[in-house]
């Protein structure tokens, strides 16, 4: 996995089941997200980070977002 | 009647469903760090003879495609988390291990609600588990040990497992196996068929609580609680070597911070402490001290590690730094800290509960050693919120 750690834009679906990206801007592109494979949750003291694992076309990327300030960031790349 | 849940190659799996395209390959998963040693192997690897524990190098050696993958142990905790919950829906939990559970769901059919959370969890992460289920823990813990990958095993009655060698009950390693077969004691039947006297002369009193489990005399429970720990410690394995005493000193600190991070926030103090060493060539061994003081502070604990190792001559270079302090006692507010230092460690030590403990450090570990800690056995699931 490349790290990246770049904050990225990223539009989201909130539903039952939780928040998921449905795609993110990146070096001005706009990559659509076609599986969130993974998610889980990370905490920092009281901080608590929402990771995604996502494929779109055939690369993998590892998203991350501050909780409490809706930050989004993109960890890695992979592919 | 108790589960165990024992999940399959578990960081070997959560790799694999997080990343597609690791499915189907040998994969290992391994620390960070240039030395540490494959931490597990996925099944497509073990096919090939790697195994946990074994080096990267001998695991290549074996499978020239495994794919080394490096851990993410926060990835791993809190998937295990969300299983436990998931479990927590069919009965009381204990959490045994990062990726081991014991399950009390009493007069519950064990294949139903095996087959549920089974299902359940594949859904949600898509890895798998392996369920035992018995009248106790041990039982339950060999039972899921019968059936692996994806499997379950109830053992009804013990006769359903006489035939099994002794080594494979929980507790018995291949010492006391070797011990057990020269009084002609080689399978479980033996085993249980066994007086008392014979057992506890090989085993001891453990011997004895063996047997009655596996009579199914004895009774034991699923403890949805921690027990209060009898020692608090972390330690270091190092990229290179370490030879010279700053270098140790800096290593010796910041093993001293985590540790007294720690203590302060269970609200213990210690009043025991080792330090353990190994050398380049795995010569490992410890040094103690006692003291009637309680101590808390990683100053006290820098001071007395540092002490310890200034007592002995280094022969070798260093591979591992371990610090591990016991003898736990309630902390008392007042003398929690040295007066002189209590503001700095309270400011410390909220910031560290606000944003994490690598946010704040001491200045003399400001360039620390980055050490993706594995999990340690006595992990325990953190409330996430």
């Amino acid at each position: 996995m490349q790290e990246i750690r770049e904050r990225i834009k990223v539009a989201l679906i909130c539903d039952k089941k939780g928040v998921f990206p449905v795609w993110f801007e990146w070096k001005g592109e706009r990559i659509k997200v076609e599986r969130v494979f993974y998610k889980w949750v990370e905490k920092r003291g009281q901080q608590v980070y929402q990771h995604y694992s996502v494929l779109s076309g055939n690369v993998l990327y590892h998203l991350v977002c501050h909780r409490e300030y809706m930050e989004w960031f993109l960890e890695g790349i992979e592919g | 009647m108790i589960l165990h849940v024992d999940m399959d190659a578990f960081f070997a799996s959560v790799e694999q469903a997080t990343n597609p395209s690791l499915r189907g390959l040998p994969i290992a998963v391994a620390g960070a760090q240039k030395r540490t040693v494959i931490t597990t192997a996925s099944y497509e690897a073990r096919k090939y003879g790697v195994k946990t524990g074994m080096a990267i190098e001998q695991g290549l050696k074996l499978c020239p495609n495994l794919k080394i993958v490096v851990a993410n142990f926060k990835k791993y905790e809190a998937t295990s988390i969300e299983i436990m919950e998931i479990l927590k829906c069919y009965g009381v939990v204990e959490v045994y291990s990062v990726d081991e559970a014991f399950v009390d769901i009493g007069s519950q059919d064990p294949f139903k609600i095996t087959e549920y959370f089974k299902k359940d969890i594949r859904k949600r992460f898509n890895i798998t588990c392996s369920v035992g289920a018995g009248e106790n823990k041990l039982l339950a813990k060999l039972a899921s040990g019968l059936r692996k990958p994806d499997g379950f095993f109830w053992i009804k009655s013990i006769s359903d497992i006489y035939e099994l060698p002794v080594g494979e009950i929980c507790g018995i390693g291949k010492r006391t196996a070797r011990k057990l077969a020269l009084s002609g004691i080689t399978s479980i039947k033996d085993f249980v068929s066994a007086p008392f006297y014979k057992i506890k002369s090989i085993m001891g009193i453990n011997g004895i609580r063996t047997l009655c489990f596996l009579r199914g005399d004895l009774k034991d429970y699923v403890k949805p609680y921690e027990d209060k720990p009898k020692s608090i410690g972390n330690s270091m394995t190092f990229d290179r070597d370490l030879f010279h005493s700053q270098e140790i000193y800096k290593a010796l600190f910041q093993l001293a911070e985590k540790v007294g991070y720690r203590l302060r926030r269970e609200s213990f103090e210690a009043r025991h402490l080792s330090l353990i060493i190994r050398y380049k060539d795995f010569y490992t061994f410890s040094l103690e001290h006692k003291q009637n003081m309680a101590f808390c502070e990683e100053q006290e604990i820098f001071t007395i590690a540092k002490d310890l190792i200034d007592s002995i001559e280094i022969e070798k270079p260093i591979r591992l730094l371990g610090i591990s302090v016991s003898r736990l006692v309630p902390s008392i507010q007042q003398r929690l800290f040295s007066n002189r230092r209590e503001g700095c460690y309270r400011a410390i030590d909220k910031i560290r509960e606000k944003w994490g403990f690598d946010i704040i450090t001491w200045g003399i570990v400001k360039d620390k050693y980055l050490h993706n800690k594995p999990i340690s056995p006595a992990w325990r699931p953190e409330k996430v919120c």
